[in-house]
């Protein structure tokens, strides 16, 4: 361990060696952010799984369109993933790496641009995505000037973490950096790439990317912000705090290598297994399967460098409730990462997906692992940072165990609901017609569940409470001045040469020489000389996620044959676009799929299952993960009155009893800002969906046609009249249009005026054809 | 700290590394043999795997979904044999429970919400009474059920349904006429002609033919 000496008794530093403090300061910033993020961010989650019982507690009947399911369920996962687990991430990154690396970070001005840069995309989060600014994507759902800022901090983060492994005074690096390393690079990868958009205003945009391929992207993204955000920059965390907390060595060096290399390369394959049975090719939902399941040992190695760390410390753990926390929280790492190769077999995931199986195994990896390893982390820090006695050391065992009673209360019956559920989807009867029909009987059935949930999630809630409570009764106590210790390490010299390898026990022999060679490398020494070097390291980092991306990412953008063109699917009418922009504002796809999978059990129930030419206009995928409510990717066909969607809108229960979903009564009251339509549909054409520069021009007046025939539809059927200026009728434009144009009759070469101003297909088949479509940009005129 | 004494509990220490990393030592413990085993084991079955099912004779989802269908067509076929869409049949198909209970499922899972789940009538006209508005006959029921009213909100459920889930559909709805329904929706339409009286097939007994 480096010498320590107080600032006062300091003297001459002793010869050859440099005198360096640490910046403990912005670390006590992140963990008192982590505390009260955590807290707002559980706090919405409880929020949301009330609405889940009741729908009442949307309080749209009480005139709030801005806390509905749809609009807060974004700000749930945004907030625990990025404020609270972002947080508790960087806290650990900033205390461990200035240690392990025996330097101060490289800038204290960086630090804290990054600080506060932050928590001001925080709370832009929070302020925009309630009001419905959102780019629909999940965990990518910030508009694009906040992304912009995301990665300018990123950037900050990322120069001044490279610039203090540039000035560090260890030779080698330690396995929880190799993590923060990944963390750092393949977070600015994915988070880029995933959200390349087209604006349409200062706070509207569309993915550059349409239908299976922005699926994919996101999926890539959404998958490996699991892997790279909530799993790497924690095993990190866990590499540094609990043999720390332990007082023990790691289990095995060798292990920490061949699982750091393997899950950095293994994980950026999986992604895919997202979109299992969906219009994703199969091959690529076929490489999303194995790569998972191979990342199963993987994801455990990691476990057991944990657990096994604990030898000869397992007495301490019946009484330290921080070893406790690591404990339960590497332990449901290893349940996760276990339940996750499981899912990821399509056959499993034929009946999880969508469900909320899906629900109980994120919560078990978030409450579990992200949220007990920062609970862990924060509990070790307090005195430390803060530099006096925790204030309440008995809550932090009580904590513990509230929080784990909480952890089982919420997983064990969403579980049970999504198991009832997707059992009930699936259920024929001996004569071969759905057992369950009506989608609304598979969801009723769910609340006792959903009840429990609450109660768990509150439980979970009031653990992060005592938390939050106990960080501010110690920072309360905290000494007038903190003690900055002094430490003392030699600089890094030039010419440092790695020893040799040790060579190898086997004997020697002409025969064996290549077995002996192999051996030298397994005994993996030769890693050494890269833990000497950052910059190579960091390259083979790059090298390992790009490269594993690059072997999807090229055929999924360039195999024409995986998306068959349609020659009746046609772009939307202005009015639709519209109806889509309050659809992706909504957030409708955070409950309703709009993916219907080659099943049965899903075709008797929505129709024809989806097919991926049918989403080659759409700008971004709005295929959705979780069926709260049933799929709407046929309901163009299937709901084919006005009325009744206004009438649904209005009061869900009315049409549909025992419905969950919020009223809407803003989007039957609001006019709808046709002068902005124009906008939306240049965009979009400036992404390759073959608007005419009339359709731009014309948009608005397009739209007013439109709406005014759908207006006098609604009136005919007895429904309110003088509405045509409404959002709710651009929204029933849209929701009438949806999955009607696989099944229409083919165009004639002269449309109806009504709907003119699209291009009129002027092909004979209405079913896929194998034939050229690829990348948006020359999509246009088939 | 750094220096640690072997647990007496430890069969053998393992060999410690000179590493030391703020505090934190490493073992250079070997990994466990089932670990190395069991990661074998998934990379060596990806090949396989993957060969089978995209360039051998492995079938694909599509074709599992196609032989799905079959298997439900088939089931259909053999318990309607060869039927007409004619007034005989459609009055008199669901007296059967079996066909009832399909005729029943889609119209709960695909009528209900605009018709009422007793085909009492919401924003879909009521089934139940004697007014109808495109509908003389009962084959006229196949005939709307099948394409739909463009313009007044009935979807062209022929798009979505065999043809002889229609006919289970439509005998379902004919039998509706005359039934009590909870809440019943205003008469719309023109009152027509009862139906035509046919002769009911042979059907177990006890069969759960509606109520007129």
């Amino acid at each position: 361990m480096s010498s320590h000496a107080s600032i006062a008794s300091a003297g001459t530093a002793s010869a050859g060696l440099e005198r360096f403090t640490y910046d403990d300061d912005v670390v006590r910033k992140f963990v008192m952010a982590t505390v009260v993020w955590g807290v707002v961010g559980m706090l919405v989650g409880v929020i949301i799984a009330l609405q889940m019982v009741n729908p009442m507690f949307n309080l749209s009947l009480q005139g709030s369109e801005w806390t509905s399911f749809g609009r807060l369920r974004p700000l749930h996962t945004n907030a625990v993933i990025f404020a609270f687990a972002g947080n508790a991430v960087f806290a650990a990154i900033y205390y461990s790496s200035q240690r392990l690396l025996k330097t101060r970070m490289f800038s204290d001005l960086l630090s804290r641009i990054h600080f506060w840069g932050w928590q001001l995309i925080i709370v832009s989060a929070a302020l925009t995505l309630p009001l419905g600014l959102t780019q629909a994507k999940e965990y990518a759902e910030l508009e694009w000037p906040i992304d912009i800022a995301v990665v300018l901090v990123w950037v900050v983060f990322a120069v001044n973490y490279f610039g203090t492994l540039a000035v560090r005074r260890e030779r080698h690096l330690y396995v929880a950096i190799w993590f923060y390393i990944a963390t750092v690079v393949a977070i600015a990868i994915l988070y880029i790439f995933n959200n390349l958009v087209m604006p349409a205003g200062a706070l509207k945009s569309y993915s550059i990317y349409a239908g299976s391929q922005d699926a994919f992207m996101q999926w890539w993204y959404g998958h490996n912000a699991v892997a790279f955000f909530l799993t790497t920059p924690f095993l990190g965390l866990m590499y540094y705090f609990l043999p720390k907390a332990a007082d023990r060595p790691v289990f095995s060096y060798r292990l920490s290598i061949v699982h750091f290399w393997t899950i950095v390369f293994i994980y950026i394959w999986a992604g895919p297994h997202h979109l299992h049975y969906t219009a994703v090719p199969e091959w690529a939902s076929t490489l999303g399967m194995l790569f998972s399941v191979m990342l199963w040992m993987p994801s455990w190695g990691g476990m057991l460098n944990g657990l096994l760390t604990l030898r000869g410390a397992w007495n301490r753990v019946a009484t330290d409730p921080i070893l406790k926390f690591f404990v339960v929280g590497v332990t449901f790492y290893g349940m996760s990462t276990f339940e996750g190769p499981l899912l990821s077999v399509k056959s499993v995931n034929a009946l999880s997906h969508y469900t909320d199986w899906t629900i109980a195994h994120v919560h078990a990896g978030a409450l579990g692992w992200v949220g007990f390893m920062s609970f862990g982390m924060v509990y070790w820090l307090l005195p430390r940072l803060f530099q006096t006695d925790v204030a309440k050391p008995s809550w932090v065992g009580l904590h513990f165990w509230i929080g784990t009673i909480g952890i089982l209360l919420y997983v064990i019956p969403i579980y049970a609901a999504g198991l009832t559920q997707g059992l009930m989807w699936r259920s024929f009867n001996a004569q071969g017609v759905l057992e369950y029909p009506d989608f609304i009987e598979t969801l009723t059935i769910l609340i006792p569940f959903y009840w429990i949930r609450v109660l768990g999630g509150t439980l979970y809630l009031v653990g992060a409470v005592l938390c939050l409570v106990n960080v501010i009764m110690t920072w309360m106590r905290r000494p007038a001045v903190y003690d900055v210790p002094v430490h003392e390490a030699a600089p890094l010299t030039a010419g440092f040469r790695e020893p040799p390898l040790p060579p190898s026990k086997l004997p020697q022999g002409s025969v064996t020489n290549f077995a002996r060679k192999l051996d030298v490398f397994a005994q993996l020494r030769w890693h050494r000389t890269w833990e000497g070097l950052p910059l190579v390291f960091t390259v083979m980092v790059g090298i390992g996620v790009i490269s594993a991306s690059l072997f999807e990412i090229i055929p999924m953008f360039t195999r024409r044959s995986d998306i068959a063109t349609i020659a009746t699917v046609t772009p939307l009418t202005p009015l639709e676009c519209a109806g889509r922009d309050i659809y992706v504002s909504e957030g409708c796809v955070n409950c309703h799929s709009q993916m219907i999978r080659p099943m049965r059990a899903e075709t008797e129930r929505y129709g024809e299952y989806s097919k991926a030419g049918e989403f080659v206009y759409d700008h971004p995928f709005l295929w959705g993960s979780r069926r709260i409510g049933p799929d709407l990717a046929r309901i163009g066909t299937t709901k084919s009155s006005p009325l009744w969607h206004w009438r649904h809108f209005a009061l869900p229960t009315d049409t549909s009893p025992g419905s969950i979903m919020p009223p809407y009564p803003h989007l039957l009251a609001k006019e709808l800002n046709f002068g902005k339509i124009g906008a939306s549909v240049q965009a979009l054409k400036a992404l390759g969906v073959p608007y005419t520069d009339a359709d731009v021009a014309n948009a608005e007046e397009l739209a007013r046609a439109q709406a005014k025939e759908i207006a006098a539809k609604l009136a005919a059927e007895t429904g309110p009249t003088g509405v045509e200026d409404r959002q709710a009728i651009a929204l029933i434009a849209y929701l009438m249009r949806l999955g009607t144009d696989l099944n229409k009759p083919v165009a004639v070469p002269a449309a109806e005026p009504a709907i003119a101003g699209m291009p009129s297909p002027t092909a004979t088949s209405a079913r896929p054809t194998e034939g050229p479509v690829g990348v948006p940009s020359d999509r246009g005129g088939e | 700290m750094a220096n640690q004494t072997p647990t007496p509990t430890a069969p053998r220490e393992p060999v410690l590394l000179s590493s030391n990393y703020d505090g934190i030592r490493e073992y250079d413990n070997p990994m466990p043999f089932w670990w190395t085993s069991i990661f074998w084991l998934t990379i060596l079955a990806a090949g396989p795997y993957f060969f089978f099912y995209h360039l051998g004779v492995g079938s694909s989802l599509n074709d599992n979904y196609e032989a799905e269908v079959g298997e439900y067509g088939a089931i259909l076929a053999a318990q309607l044999g060869d039927v007409e869409a004619d007034t005989p049949t459609i009055l008199t198909l669901v007296e059967r429970p079996e066909l009832r209970m399909g005729g029943a499922a889609l119209f709960k899972g695909n009528c209900a919400t605009c018709h009422g789940p007793e085909g009492g009538g919401l924003t879909g006209p009521n089934l139940t009474d004697d007014a109808y508005i495109n509908v003389k006959t009962p084959e006229d029921i196949f005939r709307v059920i099948t394409n739909g009213v463009p313009g007044k909100g009935m979807p062209e459920w022929g798009k979505r349904f065999s043809k002889q889930q229609v006919l289970l559909l439509a005998s379902y709805v004919a039998n509706l006429r005359g039934t009590k329904p909870g809440s019943a929706k205003e008469a719309q339409g023109s009152v027509i002609e009862p139906w035509p009286k046919v002769e009911a097939p042979a059907t177990p007994s006890g069969s759960a033919a509606p109520t007129k």
